[in-house]
């Protein structure tokens, strides 16, 4: 922008702000003199002048935030009391770790100096932290680095300087030696301990980052007491303190806030020495030596470290350790399982603390707990909308949701045999799908994979728990709900009528132990049997689905039956029972839909809603069985488009206040059927127009197909064949092959003609062999039959076009043998009667219709 | 660790409002560092429900930083004037290293605390500002500093006047098309200042 332009936008905004705010538009009008883009301009910023100014303080605001969490600004170079900062060693929980050196002219020794991120609050803290200070700098132990010195920084944060001790933690060194050299080496460590110990000192923080082994062997223990020295006085700081523990290596009384002895040591010494011994085949004897220290219970550990490294001892010299055996067996399991949901649990710990819920983390220390913990979690991340929607992008809620089931996952794999947590499991696995299956407004391809898999995951469990305890009817009916999910996602999958049927074998017998007094088991039978319905009727079984429905009907009232009653209608269409179709369509319309909708008009508008959308879609199934000529249909053109019409106000309506909603494919389909119905070819097209952004799937491929016909009339054949082609590539159709014929043939291609004939009979038939009783499939059949014929006779073939014809009379006459018979199947066995009967006529010497055979491909 | 004496400062300040170019560049560095480590400390001093404002923040350094005893006003205005811009660099500098980081995620699973923290990232909206007052700056470089003043300096009318020599109503008229032009922009980003 040049700066001479931007003054005249300023002058100009300057000068319309000032105006009364209707006189704004004609000055602004005036002033611009026809300058057209800087009117827009100067309306444009107008616009956004608005007294709110978060959009730049909340920003702004939260980097700086950002800044202020940044753990520590590097202080590398920086001076600390009479120490120079000259590289990081480290960061932790409690601060980081620094070289540096003191810069006395007395000496420049390099240490180690730890910089803690809380800061001592009161005088009274700082009193105590000098006191300890002072303790600990007593503690003289060739395998202890010595504390050096320590004070606080200008904010008042505390730090200490130790000696620097180059090593690598212990269990690093375990990797490469064998174990009677590293139960040497423990044993050093323990001696550290025990020395410590006797001077009443107890480490409170021991994990192999604080046991490190110098490249010479000799271990050195870091940090001693400095956990004490932070903590301040047990009863009103201990939660303050806690997030600096280690979970994996604190004794359980530690996390629980209990008052620390000597004992806590034993026990971290023990987590550590399993660690230092990881990935070695351990002897019996030595593991139960290993479980004892680190016992759950204080009382049933060694008493002391001396005692822990003298068992070593023993069992390091071939004599009988003193570690007790009956226990084992059942704490190796109970640790095994531990140790695989510590992951779990400690990722659960940052979670908690975030949450403020430290004290529940800290002292749950059983599985079960943690289960719940977990669920709890789940709860407030995943299932509390708010924070989830929080997550603005779909992949941060995708990994949050993989997370969860990565944890899950091995939660399930430990729990097995555990009841209660299996029972959790199957619930949580059962939210997670739920949000899956939900996480898209507009299902994408994959999401709903996800989600069967979370289900049949919770499937599976339930179906373990109810085997074991089939008396329980809350677990009979979530398995049920479960199954019935299964079945609702699976969609036309052929595993949606399994998952439907395993829903009813566990709901159907329960409901009727309650002599059909047990309401709370007759929703999912109903669920199972009406998905079960709609599932054969979308797999084009019509006559299981009219079976199932009906059966499922007679057990309703009349008010449950809307689903079903409109599924049925679609069913008994399929089955050629136009008129059976019709009456119950008609039934819900003048009875059923306007007895629920004065119901609920006056209390609920969003179900009254529903309800009108729901009157749309039976008055376009019955404008379409009315009059469709693509379909099945009862011939009354006249009454068709009178429904279609009425359908066309209602779903329009609904869909303009529902723009999301998914039954805009039901107002595509109120478009498509008034383009079939419609004579005017112009009008027609405009209708297929407006139904094909509407329109997904075969419903879409169909309706395109069908607008090849209008335009046809129009003499578009190039549109035409393009539309074909299109809905030839989503699906190929008997109906779009034998369209597409018909359009060849009016160009004069009676070769491209009888190929697509040909693949549309060959594909009719395989159709009808795999769904004999959906009788659309045998109608398409039928036309693509007597397309054939009509090529024939248009060659003066008559021989074969008699067969042909032939072929569709012989499905016409065996129509009742598999579906329901109506007007519209009679109408076509006459008229393919009577084309049979023209060719035999043509084919009768001295018939005029004889002539000269043209030759065919 | 030693913060540069007041002194030291308040001498700079003057050294550069009396003429001498190469103060700038000695005071950029030290009036930074001290709103960084400001801001570090920050946390730990306060509760950790409390919002940290960033132009508490320039105030604060201010006091620490500028002999009080100097009651000129211009000094406190360069003051201002530097520490405000220098804000807008730490603030933006630290947004795109979070966003580096953020993508550098890469294959590895998001650990969930992290998923926790992203639910309030803003980060995008300050990079998408910080190109929004570049733009500005292009055509209307004063627009810029009053913004800069006002929103990363938290200065209020009349010290953002004295600051660019300017009247109180033209910063109150001048702000109010620069707000109108950024919202603008951040809400459309398609259109940009060419015209």
């Amino acid at each position: 922008m040049t700066t001479d332009r931007w003054q005249q936008i300023e002058g100009l905004f300057q000068r319309v702000s000032d105006c009364q705010a209707e006189q704004r538009e004609a000055f602004l009008a005036q002033a611009c003199a026809g300058d057209e883009e800087l009117r827009r301009e100067v309306r444009s910023l107008l616009a956004c002048d608005q007294a709110d100014e978060s959009f730049l303080e909340e920003p702004i605001q939260c980097a700086a935030q950002g800044v202020a969490q940044e753990r520590t600004v590097s202080l590398v170079g920086k001076q600390i009391g009479p120490y120079r900062i000259t590289a990081l060693i480290g960061r932790g929980g409690m601060g980081s770790v620094y070289r540096a050196v003191r810069d006395d002219a007395e000496y420049q020794k390099e240490v180690a100096l730890k910089l803690v991120k809380r800061g001592l609050d009161s005088e009274d803290d700082l009193r105590r932290f000098k006191r300890e200070r002072q303790i600990l700098a007593r503690l003289d132990h060739p395998y202890i680095a010595r504390l050096l010195d320590g004070g606080a920084t200008e904010e008042g944060l505390p730090y200490f300087v130790m000696e620097l001790v180059e090593g690598s933690p212990i269990t690093e060194y375990g990797r490469s030696h064998p174990i009677p050299e590293l139960l040497a080496l423990f044993r050093r460590v323990c001696a550290a301990v025990e020395y410590a110990h006797r001077r009443l000192i107890v480490h409170r923080d021991l994990k192999p980052q604080n046991i490190l082994v110098t490249p010479e062997g000799t271990p050195k223990l870091l940090d001693f007491g400095i956990a004490k020295l932070l903590s301040a006085e047990e009863s009103t700081h201990t939660l303050t303190a806690f997030p600096i523990l280690t979970p994996d290596y604190a004794s359980p009384e530690q996390q629980r806030g209990e008052p620390v002895t000597t004992a806590t040591d034993v026990y971290s010494l023990g987590r550590v020495l399993e660690e230092v011994l990881k990935g070695q085949s351990i002897p019996e004897e030595l593991a139960q030596v290993v479980q004892m220290a680190r016992n759950e219970e204080p009382e049933r550990r060694y008493r002391s470290v001396e005692q822990f490294s003298e068992d070593l001892r023993r069992y390091l010299e071939g004599l009988p350790v003193t570690a007790r055996k009956d226990t084992i067996l059942y704490r190796a399991r109970k640790f095994v399982r531990r140790n695989k949901l510590a992951v779990a649990a400690s990722v659960l710990a940052i979670v908690s603390l975030a949450a403020g819920t430290v004290v529940a983390t800290l002292q749950a220390r059983r599985a079960e707990r943690r289960l719940n913990q977990l669920r709890s979690f789940a709860r407030t991340v995943i299932f509390d909308k708010e924070i989830f929607e929080n997550l603005r992008t779909l992949s941060a809620r995708e990994k949050l949701i993989s997370t969860t089931l990565t944890y899950l996952d091995t939660a399930a794999r430990e729990s097995r045999g555990n009841a209660a947590l299996e029972r959790q499991l199957a619930g949580a696995y059962q939210r997670i799908a739920a949000i899956q299956g939900g996480v898209a407004s507009s299902p994408t391809l994959g999401v709903t994979d996800k989600a069967l898999a979370s289900y049949e995951k919770a499937a599976s469990l339930f179906e373990r728990l109810l085997a074991r305890d089939p008396q329980d009817r809350n677990l009979a009916l979530q398995t049920a709900n479960v199954y019935n999910r299964l079945g609702d996602l699976a969609g036309d999958d052929p595993t949606a009528l399994r998952h439907f049927r395993r829903a009813l074998e566990i709901a159907e017998p329960r409901f009727a132990s309650g002599n059909g007094k047990e309401p709370t088991f007759w929703n999912p039978v109903k669920r199972a049997y009406i998905g079960m319905g709609q599932a054969q009727l979308q797999g084009g079984d019509p006559r299981a689905a009219v079976e199932t429905l009906t059966g499922i009907l007679k057990r309703m009232s009349s008010h449950e039956g809307l689903i079903a009653n409109g599924a049925l209608g679609s069913a008994l269409w399929d089955r050629g029972d136009l008129e059976g179709a019709a009456r119950v369509w008609n039934r819900m319309l003048v009875d059923d839909l306007p007895r629920i909708l004065g119901k609920v008009a006056a209390t609920d508008s969003g179900a009254a809603q529903g309800l009108r959308s729901g009157t749309g879609n039976v008055l376009a199934g019955l404008g379409n069985l009315y009059g469709n000529p693509n379909e099945l249909n009862l011939g009354d053109v006249g009454r068709g488009l009178q429904q279609l019409v009425k359908a066309q106000v209602l779903l329009e309506d609904f869909v303009h206040r529902n723009p999301d909603d998914a039954d805009a494919g039901w107002l595509g389909r109120c478009y498509a059927g008034l383009g079939a119905l419609t004579r005017d070819p112009v009008r027609a097209l405009e209708f297929y127009r407006k139904a094909v952004p509407l329109l997904k799937g075969p419903a879409l491929a169909a309706s395109r197909a069908q607008m090849a016909y209008p335009l046809r009339k129009l003499g578009r054949r190039q549109e035409a064949a393009s539309e074909l082609e299109t809905a030839l590539e989503a699906q190929r159709t008997v109906f779009a092959l034998s369209e597409l014929g018909d359009l060849r043939l009016e160009q004069g291609d009676a070769a491209a003609a009888m190929a697509h004939y040909r693949e549309a009979v060959e594909l009719g038939q395989r159709e009808v062999a795999v769904k004999p009783y959906y009788m659309p499939g045998r109608r398409r059949l039928a036309d693509a039959y007597s397309r054939m014929a009509r090529l024939h006779e248009h060659a003066r073939n008559w021989e074969a076009a008699g067969e042909w014809h032939g072929k569709s009379l012989a499905i016409w006459k065996e129509w009742t043998k598999w579906g329901v018979s109506s007007p519209y199947n009679v109408r076509r066995e006459r008229q393919a009667a009577q084309a049979v009967l023209r060719c035999e006529t043509a084919l009768t010497p001295g018939s005029d219709a004889g002539g000269k055979k043209a030759d065919l491909p | 660790m030693g913060s540069p004496s007041t002194h030291q400062i308040t001498k700079l300040l003057r050294d550069w409002s009396g003429g001498d170019p190469s103060a700038l560049d000695q005071l950029t560095p030290l009036v930074y560092e001290e709103l960084r480590r400001l801001a570090a400390a920050y946390l730990r001093r306060e509760r950790p429900d409390h919002t940290l404002q960033a132009t508490a923040l320039i105030h604060e350094a201010y006091l620490r930083l500028i002999d009080q005893k100097d009651q000129r006003w211009e000094n406190r205005a360069h003051f201002f004037g530097i520490a405000a811009h220098l804000m807008r660099l730490i603030l933006v500098d630290h947004a795109r290293v979070h966003r580096a980081a953020k993508r550098g995620f890469g294959e590895s699973p998001l650990p969930l605390e992290e998923a926790l923290v992203m639910s309030v990232d803003r980060t995008e909206e300050l990079l998408a500002l910080e190109e929004a007052l570049t733009a500005l700056a292009a055509f209307d470089e004063r627009k810029c500093r009053m913004i800069e003043l006002r929103f990363f300096g938290g200065l209020g009318p009349e010290e953002t006047a004295k600051v660019l020599g300017v009247s109180v109503p033209t910063v109150h008229r001048e702000l109010k098309l620069a707000k109108a032009w950024l919202r603008r922009q951040l809400t459309s980003p398609e259109k940009t200042a060419e015209m």
